[in-house]
């Protein structure tokens, strides 16, 4: 069951290690305020939306909808990287019309398909969408090797379909 | 093994409205060249592409170590806007 908007305030809250007072504080309110927020009894004003959703470490979106973002890429240092049989890249395709479709595909899978010379364009993922796209995968696995990960591809079709690539 | 999970609990008229309808396929038996040239025979094969015939082995074993490492995967997830699941693990 999907969370309410004043239960993602008190999950973010916590997650961050803030007490009710500590977070009131920082956003100029009564600790009273911060827990009528968290028990949907009142709303903060919708101009403080985004400096709440920056203390809390999320997007304002994530805040209204409970839909997780994807991290925006970042270069990670060789050090730092997972290992490459651990990583997944996720085509998530949200159609206008309500769809949603998400492959998940690990990349030592994807690199199979990449040295095979298999056209990875023609496969028929989320109404042809993906398709139109005519999406580079060498070039996506390029910056993976480099160490990019995050959210590489963004991309919002005329008819409104949203396709997003994302390595993790 | 490949799993198909169809669930219908909203928005379906068909027979197996509300309940899960789970098909499982070995993987030796659907990704292979007979399966490949049947599918491509039927709607929609043609959306799957020219795959060279030393290439399905390949994806096989590239599947089983996959599978060491992510035990849960899900290949493929979808929901459409009437509530319909369909969930593909391989």
């Amino acid at each position: 069951m999907n969370k309410t908007f004043g239960e993602r305030i008190a999950e973010k809250r916590k997650s961050k290690g803030y007490t009710q007072e500590q977070l009131a504080e920082m956003m100029g309110v009564s600790a009273q305020a911060v827990s009528k927020w968290e028990n949907d009894i009142s709303c903060p004003d919708v101009m403080t939306l985004p400096t709440l959703a920056q203390k809390l470490g999320c997007t304002v979106d994530e805040l209204l909808t409970g839909r997780e973002s994807a991290p925006q890429p970042t270069i990670v240092p060789e050090e730092n990287r997972k290992p490459f049989e651990q990583m997944m890249l996720k085509i998530v395709v949200n159609s206008c019309d309500g769809d949603h479709v998400r492959v998940n595909l690990p990349l030592p899978l994807l690199k199979v398909f990449l040295n095979s010379e298999v056209d990875l364009t023609s496969f028929g993922v989320g109404n042809g969408t993906l398709n139109r796209l005519n999406i580079d995968w060498k070039a996506i696995m390029l910056l993976v090797e480099q160490g990019t990960i995050g959210k590489l591809v963004e991309v919002t079709s005329a008819d409104g379909d949203v396709v997003e690539i994302v390595v993790e | 093994m490949m799993k198909i999970t169809i669930s219908t609990n909203n928005g379906s008229d068909t027979a197996i409205k509300g309940k899960d309808m789970v098909i499982r396929i070995p993987n030796f038996l659907a990704l292979n060249n007979t399966a490949l040239k049947i599918a491509k025979k039927q709607p929609g094969g043609q959306h799957i592409p020219d795959i060279p015939k030393e290439f399905l082995p390949k994806l096989r074993k590239a599947i089983r170590q996959v599978k060491k490492i992510h035990k849960n995967w899900v290949l493929v997830d979808v929901e459409s806007a009437d509530g319909e699941k369909v969930q593909v693990k391989l």
